[in-house]
């Protein structure tokens, strides 16, 4: 039996445990009924040690086995746990999870002897144990009680079973070529025009697409694995920043596939900032307002058919609308009283990049992503940002996200010989006119459709590329609407809409403006996925001159 | 990784694949190499200039290219008359895989990792010195020993001067 | 015919440890379990020959999982899975009806050994 064969299993539960001691040490605090709390917190810490024992971690053992004594005084009532010890086993944790990382990678060096010297100098005060870390303290109570305070989600099914995310991928992966080849069977035999190779072809088409489906909803992840790491986060920025917070989270199990997920983290972790900083009151004031001394924050997943709604919701003093408009008094979103802001205005404002209402800049605030790039993730997501707030109540900010994006729907379009993909939602309409029907307003090139003059965008306005040669008589437009607003984007030649496989692209090109992802065609092309929101990145539309906004960081 | 670390890998020394850019001869270890194919065209990014020249689908795998003679800042190279024995470099490291196009594909050779020499402060306004281990002499010729994972770093970063639009509100 | 083995152990990666020395060792691991109170609808469920029971686990532990199976079936066959330092309670667990126990990390041949001689009692008629 090899040893190494367990290691993936190792990490994966061992993960697991890190987080459930982290979750568990922190429902400690200020709850009155710690036993159970304490009875699962031993256990893990115990599961942990047999684990590390059968692979050989030794530092890792002799951790748990004094994390085990200490929880053991604190079952037989020796020890109270205070917030400070509370602090005390968090560290803990945060160390015996970089012990572990540290053993897995299996390095060699002095890093393990010195993450194991600073964890036990934190425990051993606590634990009793001799300092040399004797073995064969007896732990001679038994776990007692069916009744547990513990989430029913603390114990994992067994009816499950654990597949490799990679895995996952590469079948979503294997899925997309599955799906390209099937697009160009059809058009060879569409060329053929057989009949009974069309009808079979198109009940292996269902059959993908069930596939699609189910692979779809296989790669679908709990919200609680994301969800519980805030717990932590809360705790840390509410006792750094002076406020009372009670956490809540609601709807753990809903799925959302796990690269979507992902890329939400960076959004919530600002949003949940957001809320404490800048929603939550101090106590005091509180008080002075008339609630509890207690803020609350509520994180929330709900499945509404195939998009699921993320909300932040805090009971904070909620978005002073005064004086957003006031800073705003330059352009003004809508230029009346607060009343009047619409959600989509309010929306509008509070997402220009670089937008603050706090002067004085925290630890939390000013720096890292900001509602812009909270937008913008939602947004590259295919989804959409909602904001309520009302002075005094809180503030409620939602994102629709749909719960999968690996294929989409998309309109193919050539600029310069290559192709390119926009997301279908961003098309309002294709349109074709003659040469010579644009005209200028104030310099800028407009076209004029039955809802007015829109303006007229060209590809190398967007990206650097020589300008578009062909004399063809007609000019080939998409009608291209974001919440930004409205403009004619010239193309070469409209391919056609059909659904593209989402690949994501490589680290080294990530994060280029204007482009979201790429798809290989059913030709072995490569085409990139536009992020519409480049169109308007860097300049004014006609629209946006009237009131354009400039507002500081 | 440095010089050391390399050399730390493997007692018996390490395998190189060198491989000449204009006059210049270069060397990646051996195991961050997953292929070596005949050049194809890479699709330009829209908007994207600087080291990455585009990308090609290696069996439905979206792989970078990189302008690897303009960021390591050799000369020459990339002649229209000797296209020949033009090949893709294709490497695999943590950071992604990516791939260059090289003039030609010398050799693997196998090398004493204590004979890495530093390299010389030859080129100090490039910014991909970081990129470079060290020198090596093989069979009377300079090989300048190239650490795949600093490449996508550095390349990395000189993106990030480049991609301004994703940058707003940062 | 194999011997009909039913795992508990609140830890995958236990469970995954000990199925595969049974399974190297020919015997068919029918069911596994994570909690003391599962293990005893299993025990009833799937008649094993064996079981392998963790002592601390959620729900009910393993002492008490003893006592249940052994409730529903005088002649189960149950083994201790233990760590060092619990020798109360695996003294606890033979009192209620265990037939021999083993220490974690497992030692393959060992557990083999104490299997075998479990499996070997003779099974009062």
């Amino acid at each position: 039996m090899e040893v190494s064969d367990y290691k993936a299993l190792f990490i994966s539960e061992a993960e697991d445990i890190l987080q459930a001691l982290e979750d568990g040490i922190m429902s400690l605090e200020g709850n009155r009924n710690q036993q159970p709390c304490i009875e699962e917190l031993f256990r893990h810490a115990h599961n942990l040690k047999g684990m590390s024992g059968a692979m050989g971690y030794d530092p890792v053992v002799e951790v748990c086995h004094c994390l085990e004594s200490v929880l053991d005084r604190c079952r037989k009532g020796e020890l109270e746990i205070t917030a400070i010890s509370a602090d005390i086993l968090l560290r803990t944790n945060d160390l015996l999870r970089e012990l572990v990382q540290w053993q897995i990678s299996e390095q060699e060096g002095p890093r393990g002897q010195e993450l194991l010297d600073r964890v036990l100098e934190l425990l051993l005060p606590l634990s009793e144990l001799p300092a040399t870390g004797e073995e064969g303290k007896a732990q001679d109570s038994t776990a007692p009680g069916s009744e547990s305070a513990w989430p029913a989600n603390f114990h994992s099914e067994v009816t499950s079973t654990r597949v490799d995310l990679s895995r996952l991928d590469f079948l979503m992966d294997l899925l997309g070529e599955l799906i390209i080849s099937r697009i160009r069977l059809g058009s060879l035999v569409s060329e053929i025009g057989s009949k009974n190779l069309m009808e079979e072809l198109s009940s292996s088409s269902r059959l993908i697409s069930e596939i699609q489906k189910e692979v779809m909803e296989i790669r679908l992840i709990p919200v609680g694995l994301v969800f519980q790491r805030f717990k932590r986060l809360v705790r840390d920025v509410s006792r750094e920043l002076g406020k009372e917070v009670e956490f809540k989270i609601v709807g753990e199990d809903i799925g959302l596939d796990r690269t979507v997920l992902e890329s939400m983290v960076d959004p919530l972790v600002h949003l949940i900032r957001n809320a404490i900083d800048h929603g939550i009151e101090k106590p005091s004031a509180r008080i002075a307002a008339g609630k509890s001394s207690t803020g609350r924050i509520i994180l929330s997943a709900k499945r509404e058919r195939n998009h699921v709604a993320l909300e932040i919701a805090d009971d904070g003093r909620g978005i002073d609308f005064k004086k957003i408009l006031a800073e705003n008094d330059s352009g003004g979103a809508s230029g009346g009283s607060p009343e009047e802001l619409t959600e989509e205005e309010i929306c509008r404002i509070l997402t220009k990049p670089g937008f603050s209402t706090k002067e004085d800049v925290s630890r939390y605030s000013g720096r890292g992503i900001g509602m812009d790039i909270v937008k913008k993730t939602t947004d590259s997501l295919g989804g959409s940002l909602h904001i309520k707030s009302g002075s005094g109540r809180g503030t409620t900010i939602t994102m629709l996200i749909p719960v999968n994006l690996s294929i989409i729907k998309a309109l193919l379009f050539s600029i310069n010989g290559g192709v390119h993909v926009l997301p279908i939602e961003y098309v309002q309409e294709t349109l074709r006119f003659e040469r010579g029907v644009f005209k200028t307003i104030r310099g800028r090139e407009v076209i004029q459709t039955n809802d007015g003059p829109i303006p007229v965008i060209r590809v190398e306005e967007i990206f650097p590329s020589p300008p578009e040669t062909g004399k063809s008589r007609f000019i080939k437009v998409i009608r291209v609407k974001t919440d930004e607003g409205t403009v004619a984007l010239v193309v070469n030649r409209i391919i056609g809409q059909q659904d593209v496989v989402i690949k994501g692209l490589p680290s080294m090109i990530r994060g280029i403006g204007g482009i979201s992802g790429a798809t290989i065609l059913g030709s072995g092309k490569i085409a990139f996925i536009w992020d519409p929101r480049v169109i308007f990145q860097g300049r004014s539309t006609y629209e946006s001159d009237e009131k354009a906004v400039v507002l500081e960081d | 990784m440095d010089a050391e670390n390399i050399t730390k890998k493997d007692d018996a020394g390490i395998q190189l694949v060198t491989f000449r850019l204009g006059n210049e001869g270069y060397g990646v270890p051996v195991d961050k190499v997953k292929e070596i194919i005949r050049p194809i065209d890479a699709f330009p990014i829209p908007g994207m200039a600087g080291p990455v020249e585009g990308v090609i689908n290696l069996r439905g795998e979206i792989i970078p290219v990189l302008r690897i003679h303009a960021v390591l800042g050799v000369k020459g190279g990339m002649e229209e008359t000797n296209q020949r024995k033009r090949r893709i470099i294709i490497l695999d490291t943590e950071g992604g895989g990516f791939g260059f196009v090289v003039d030609e594909v010398m050799d693997v050779v196998r090398v004493d990792g204590e004979s890495i020499k530093s390299s010389p402060e030859v080129s100090s306004d490039h910014t991909c010195d970081e990129a470079m281990i060290g020198i090596v002499q093989v069979a009377g010729r300079m090989i300048i020993c190239l650490d795949p994972g600093k490449l996508v770093i550095e390349c990395i970063k000189v993106k990030d001067l480049v991609g301004d639009c994703v940058k707003s509100g940062m | 015919m194999k011997s009909r083995v039913l795992v508990v152990d609140d830890a995958i990666f236990m469970r995954k440890m000990i199925s595969d020395i049974l399974e190297g060792y020919g015997m068919e691991v029918v069911g596994e379990s994570d909690t003391g109170s599962d293990a005893v609808e299993k025990y009833i469920e799937l008649k094993p020959d064996l079981v392998t029971m963790d002592i601390i686990m959620p729900e009910m532990n393993g002492i008490d999982a003893v006592r249940g199976i052994i409730a529903a079936d005088a002649q189960a066959r149950i083994i201790m899975c233990s760590a060092l330092g619990q020798q109360a309670l695996v003294q606890d667990a033979l009192t209620a009806g265990a037939k021999d126990f083993l220490i974690k990390p497992f030692n393959p041949s060992r557990v083999i050994e104490v299997v075998s001689r479990v499996l070997n009692l003779a099974s009062p008629v």
